[in-house]
Order: C-alpha cells, then structure tokens, then sequence
C-alpha cells in the first residue's frame, strides 16, 4: 500500500459495474482528503439527487449506488461535477469517542507479540495505543467495523501471515499503519491487542451503528473486572463509550 | 404455536434471503440477498407474492420440511435440485397446494447450484436494517442471523391456502444459462498490464475454484499480470467486482462480500449476469467479454421487462 497522498486536481469518475459511480478524489490516507470526501458525501445525500439509491465513502473516494433507470452516468457525473469541492462546508456533526479497552490476556492475544516485535514492554504499547486521538477514515469491510489513522509509528506491525479464522466482536487491533474496532466477529489477519465491551453495532439499539466515518476516537485501558461490568451493561443497552461533542474538525 | 413448516433437516447454507439491504454500506453492511436474484422473483411470481418476499435459499445442498399449517401453497425454482412431495418427484416452477403433514424433500444440486422455496403470503420475520435477507458472516437477518436448522419452525403469514388453478413456468420461458459473463473494465484496469488485459479477456476459460462461496468465486487457470505491489488503499466494492490479490488469481465478489477492500479491480460483471454466475458451481469454467455501459444497461432492461412480463409467461394447469 502507497503510503505517500496526493489530492488529484479533478475528481476522477469511473463506472464501477452498470449501476455505481466511483468518484476518486486522491490516493493514499490523508485526513484532508478524507474530509473531502465526507463533505462530498454529506452533500450529495442533501441534495437527494434523484436516482441515486445509497453511498459508500471510503478514504479516498466515494461510491455512488444510482439506479440506470431513473439516471444516467453521463448524467449523474455532470451533476456532480458541478458541486464546488473547496467550498463545501462541514455540517455534519463529529464526536470524539471515549472507547474503553482490556488490553493483553484472552482479550488481546497479540499483545505480547506486538511488544516482543517492537521491543517495548506490554505497558509501553498500551500507553502508546491508549495516547492518540484517532481519525475515523472509514466504517467498511463488516458491519461496524472502524477503520483508524493517526497509530503511532512505533505500533506499525506487520498483519499475520496466516489469518485467524475468528477474531471476536469489539477486538482491537492494529495491521500496518491502520488501527481497527471490529464490530463483529469475523477472521482477520491483523494483531490483537484488547477488546472493547462498546458494540460499534448492535441491530437492536437506536441509533444500530454509534461511531461514523470524520469523527475520532480514543482509547483508555480498563481491567477485566470492569470489562466484564460494561459488557452487562452494553447487554441492557448502555453505550459504555463517552461521546463528546467536536464541533468543527481541525 | 407457530404454524406454517417445521424444518426436519437442513444442510448447511440453508438461509433466508430476498433482494437485500440497502442504505447501510456506510456502515459496513453489505447488500447481501439472493445470490440468483431472478429465481427468487420467479419463485416468489409463482405463488403471487411481492417479488421481493423473503424465501429459503439452497445452495448446492437440500433440506426436508414438514407443512404444520392447515395448508399452504409453494413453489421451488431454481437450479437442478431434486424436488420431491411425500417421497414422490414433484414439479419445480410450479405452485403446489400442500396439507398439514405433508413432507417436501430438496436433494443436492449439481451443475446448477442455487434453488428457492417461496410460500404463498411469505413467512413471518422480522426485518433487520429493512431486511429479512441472511448474512450468516456478520449474524444478521432470517433467523437469528444464522443459516436454518433442524427443530426450527417457520410460521407462515398464511395458514389456510385457499384452493385455486396453480402456476407453471414453462421451460421455454427460463432465462438462458451462459459461461461468457458481460463485464465493464474497471475501475483500476490501469493497475494490470496490456498482457493482464489480454489475459483476462481473450482466455478461453477460467475455472471455478473449490474454495468460493456467497462472499467470492476465486478463479483458477491463468494470472493476471498486475502493476505495483498488487494493493490499493480500501475503496467500496459490490458484487461483480473482479479483484486481483498477489497471487494473480482473480476473486469475483459475490452477494454476501464486503462493502470495501483492498486489492485492485479489473472490471466488475454486469448486474444482469450476476444470477446466472451465481448459479455455476465450483469446477464449472467461465470466460469474459467486455461491454460499454450501454450494453449494460440494455441487458438491465431487457431482464427487468422480462421480470414484468412474468406473470404472462405463467401457464394454468388443471
């Protein structure tokens, strides 16, 4: 994966199959990007535009679902060539988002081998981890699932060779330079180091889905006695993650 | 007391799907739904449903099922599944009034690999995120998330069937299976090499790998020749889209994948053609023909008008 950004001039269109629009803005991660793409997206549901069934952002471009029926490609690109991209305002609102985390044990069985790897003791890879306050790039892949940027340098750990066939609900892990909160169990080749007792997703809580894509995260470390408290209170329906309003985004 | 049809067996991959949950990739959950959206429209069109009511969907393997309701009626459509009433064949494509007790059989299917069971009102289930579609991978819809299982007792909205003429599809009418898939090239056609192109357009055939389900068909025989390291940064995907990993063996994504991914595309199957590849099993050989979006759309079209124009197809028996 190409480390280095770059915010292309024009937006690139591509078809993605007979009914999406990929809209390119850049390549790489890259937080200014990130937020243009946001604001595209956010825009473009305001504007309803007729045709136009769903949207998926991702870090550096968009995915407009339309149904050919109703609009074409030619023109659904000519009406969204149209929006002015540096003068989209942010009007979405971003929170910050309080995650706890039980680090090392059953919770985090990468822990050690993350630590042994960067030769640094297991309390200097929480602190590390549990330091930043991350960018929510992307809510992708599975249901949930929150995809960080901002991971220190010293935690970049290569993924597994050979994935896991199932990582739980609400692992917290690290792959490359990324910073993961799985919302569901699913295989996956990153290193595990805690678990969240917080459900990014849960089908039966209003709102299903708490974190979205523009707001940011922190983590702090709880022992497993309090890991197991949150996770009955996240059964009765509690958040368990603070949520602090950001106003607008740096 | 639920009533309606207990489930007596039911192989692994038995779930209840419809045409899929829209409005949350952005947060991560995909479309999923039926993997042959078309027979799930004709089974549904066969007992007079809303083409998009739930079904049980087969995948290669059967299942046994015994009518607890007064009475229903049923129909099964889609691939070459054995299908059979009390222990005798029963007719595939056409409605069937069945009586409490009655025992319905599905036997493993061979060259095509996808069957739904529709009943006549639909069953009663409670729609996850506007959808009662299956995704085992992250336990969301049907029943519990999960695929279908001995023990369990479906209801049905309906529990008397009134009597009435049933419905046959004939033959002549099914939609024509194919091995050449229509695709658009893109959208990181320009990560592969002319060579790569090439290869993947002019090979006279790629392999169905054993190792494919409802996420992906993995594709064997030839590799493709990409630029670069052979990883992008996380960009959306549906199914249809042709990834390339490292190994150079194209993934066609299927109805159950993720809403991104990391590896380039090449090109992405047409929307009309998704059925039939849904329906090839492993080993079976596919090939690849690029069209303009045009074509596409005329494809979507001509399936779309030959779904309205369904119901006129049907012919009375009795």
């Amino acid at each position: 994966m190409s480390q280095t950004a770059q915010r292309y001039t024009t937006p690139c269109y591509s078809p993605v199959g007979d009914d999406a629009m990929l809209i390119e803005l850049g390549s790489g991660i890259d937080p200014a990007i990130n937020e243009a793409v946001l604001q595209l997206e956010s825009h473009i549901r305001k504007l309803a535009i007729n045709g136009v069934v769903e949207t998926t952002p991702a870090y550096a471009s968009l995915l407009l679902h339309y149904n050919p029926d109703v609009v074409s490609f030619a023109a659904l690109q000519e009406t969204v060539s149209t929006i002015q991209l540096n003068e989209l305002s942010m009007s979405r609102e971003s929170w910050l988002w309080q995650i706890p985390v039980c680090y090392g044990g059953k919770h985090g069985v990468d822990l050690d081998f993350v630590a042994e790897y960067h030769h640094l003791t297991t309390a200097e890879i929480i602190r590390l981890h549990s330091k930043p306050r991350y960018r929510v790039y992307m809510i992708g892949f599975a249901p949930g699932y929150t995809y960080l940027g901002g991971l220190p340098e010293q935690l970049h750990t290569p993924r597994r060779e050979n994935p896991r066939l199932h990582t739980p609900s609400g692992s917290i892990s690290v792959g490359g330079m990324q910073a993961l909160i799985a919302g569901v169990a699913m295989p996956s080749g990153w290193q595990l180091l805690g678990q969240t007792p917080v459900a990014t997703y849960a089908p039966d809580r209003d709102p299903p889905f708490l974190i979205t894509a523009g707001d940011e995260v922190q983590f702090h470390p709880v022992n497993t006695h309090e890991f197991k408290r949150m996770t009955k209170a996240v059964e009765k329906g509690d958040w368990v993650a603070e949520r602090v309003a950001m106003g607008e985004p740096a | 007391m639920t009533h309606g049809l207990l489930v007596l067996q039911a192989t692994a991959g038995t779930t209840i799907q419809d045409l899929g949950r829209v409005g949350y990739r952005r947060y991560g959950v995909t479309r999923s739904g039926a993997m042959d959206p078309v027979a799930l429209q004709v089974a549904n069109c066969l007992v007079g449903n809303p083409f998009n009511t739930p079904c049980i969907e087969f995948s290669v393997g059967g299942a046994d099922f015994r009518v607890t309701s007064e009475s229903l009626r049923c129909a099964f459509h889609g691939g070459d599944f054995q299908f059979a009433l009390n222990g005798m064949p029963a007719p595939m494509s056409t409605s069937l009034h069945l009586r409490k007790g009655d025992i319905l059989s599905i036997g493993g299917a061979r060259k095509r690999i996808r069957g739904y069971l529709a009943v006549e009102g639909g069953f009663v289930l409670e729609p996850v995120l506007g959808s009662c579609a299956t995704h085992t991978r992250s336990a969301l819809g049907g029943v519990d998330g999960a695929a279908l299982e001995g023990g369990q007792e479906l209801e049905c909205v309906t529990k008397e069937a009134p009597k009435r003429t049933e419905l046959s599809l004939p033959y002549s009418a099914f939609p024509k299976s194919r091995r050449l898939f229509r695709v658009i090239l893109g959208p990181q056609a320009d990560r592969f090499t002319d060579d790569g192109i090439s290869t993947f357009l002019e090979s006279a055939a790629f392999r169905i790998d054993k190792d494919s389900d409802s996420v992906g068909y993995r594709l064997t025989g030839h590799r493709i020749e990409y630029i670069g390291d052979g990883n992008i940064v996380s960009d959306p995907v549906v199914p249809g889209c042709i990834q390339v990993p490292a190994s150079g063996h194209p993934l066609i994504l299927m109805a159950d994948c993720p809403t991104t991914g990391g590896y380039p595309k090449i090109a992405t199957v047409i929307s009309t053609d998704l059925s039939e590849l849904a329906q090839l099993p492993p080993g079976a050989e596919v090939s690849f023909r690029a069209v303009s979006l045009e074509e596409a759309h005329t494809a979507r079209r001509t399936q779309q008008q030959w779904l309205a124009e369904l119901p006129k197809q049907l012919i009375a028996l009795n």
